[in-house]
């Protein structure tokens, strides 16, 4: 041996050694496995070179700047799981509020009309100042003792008539013909036959067409208190769930 | 040494389940990495003991010296990577910095499998190895050593 020369540690078995690289293989055999960590245990030079790969991972991210946690750091794991878990049971509680919020009928905009459960006689739908997105909105009202036949005269902003239907049950399909534009307000007054049953103009609702997005936006403005007060706790525990999750990651980059 | 590097074989039998081609071959080779790990670490520490260094780095348990070679690892690598070709380099990069998919770089690379990227890899560490370890990690035989 001559003096002052390198002597690098040498792979027990270079047959097994030349392979020891498929141990990152997820679908790896379980026997070829077993023999690869058992060669990865008493070959220095193997267990060197895994040494080296996990140093040069961590100089290369640190030289980058991220510095991201290795795989093998098991608390960030289990962090994110809890993380995870309560982000999908808080988006879940967030989402089934926002399709109750949509699919169930608004409140009335204003608080001294009438509303759906009152005794007196009214429009249960729309409700007033609700937004429709169908050109051919369907008008419902409470039934009235006696009455015969329901009169609906419809009305624009400017007061004038733009359509007149009569039905003999509670509720009336306004056909397309009645051209109602979006943007635009629309006057429901309802009237009866006999005309003596009630006051003129004592029933009516105030509604405007618009387009789909301005149906949902109102719907989820005026949705139910309390489904509200639901919607803003879950997207808060959506919003909490996900931010100590980011402290936790930029602590470990 | 040799008592050490036995029973690490036996061991290594009963674990592996088969014995290598070349068991005298085998059993040398650990002998001899083992040697040069001892003297690699009574030039750090002359006073240490044949039996308590030999086990690394297959040791659980850790140490000052684990420590230290940590540090020195750390600093070899270091200059390993500067002295690393570019292509070598990049692929490193791409996977633990960029975390790039496997699939994606097999498919640049214009491989059939992503094993194929598994032992580019592996090739560009034995590389980063290679230049490593005839140096300090691997130890240097004098006369007097021997």
């Amino acid at each position: 041996m001559t003096d002052s020369k390198s002597t690098p540690f040498e792979c027990v078995d270079p047959a097994v050694g030349e392979r020891i690289w498929r141990l990152e293989e997820s679908n790896l055999d379980a026997s070829i496995r077993s023999e690869l960590e058992a060669h990865l245990e008493v070959c220095h030079a193997c267990s060197l070179l895994s040494r080296v790969e996990v140093k040069a991972r961590q100089l290369l991210r640190t030289e980058h700047g991220t510095q991201r946690p290795l795989p093998q750091v098991r608390p960030a794991a289990r962090f994110s799981g809890r993380a995870v878990r309560a982000r999908i049971v808080a988006g879940l509680a967030f989402a089934a509020c926002l399709v109750l919020s949509i699919t169930s009928p608004p409140r009335s905009v204003s608080p001294a009309a009438r509303s759906r459960g009152d005794d007196a006689a009214h429009f249960v739908r729309p409700v007033e100042g609700e937004v429709l997105a169908s050109s051919e909105p369907t008008l419902e009202w409470t039934r009235i003792d006696d009455a015969s036949r329901y009169l609906v005269d419809l009305r624009d902003d400017t007061g004038a008539t733009v359509w007149k239907g009569e039905s003999e049950g509670t509720s009336l399909r306004v056909p397309t013909s009645a051209g109602l534009e979006h943007g635009h307000q629309y006057r429901a007054i309802l009237s009866t036959q006999p005309m003596d049953l009630i006051a003129p103009g004592s029933i009516s609702v105030l509604f405007r067409s618009d387009g789909m997005w301005q149906q949902i936006v109102h719907r989820v403005r005026w949705s139910h208190p309390l489904l509200q007060v639901v919607s803003v706790l879950a997207l808060l525990g959506l919003v909490a769930s996900t931010l100590p999750l980011r402290r936790m990651t930029q602590k470990h980059s | 040494m040799i008592q050490e590097t036995l029973i690490a074989f036996l061991a290594h039998l009963r674990r592996a389940g088969r014995a290598p081609e070349r068991p005298e071959a085998f059993v040398a080779t650990m002998a001899g990495n083992r040697c040069r790990n001892l003297c690699r670490q009574r030039r750090r520490r002359p006073d240490l003991e044949a039996r308590s260094a030999s086990e690394w780095p297959l040791g659980a348990g850790r140490s000052v010296l684990d420590l230290m070679e940590e540090r020195e690892l750390e600093e070899t690598v270091r200059e390993g990577l500067d002295r690393l070709e570019i292509e070598c380099r990049n692929l490193l990069k791409a996977i633990y910095i960029d975390e790039t998919p496997m699939e994606r770089l097999q498919r640049e690379a214009g491989l059939s499998t992503v094993q194929g990227i598994y032992y580019r890899k592996y090739s560009c560490l034995k590389k980063l190895h290679s230049l490593l370890n005839p140096g300090r990690l691997g130890g240097h035989r004098t006369g007097r050593e021997k």
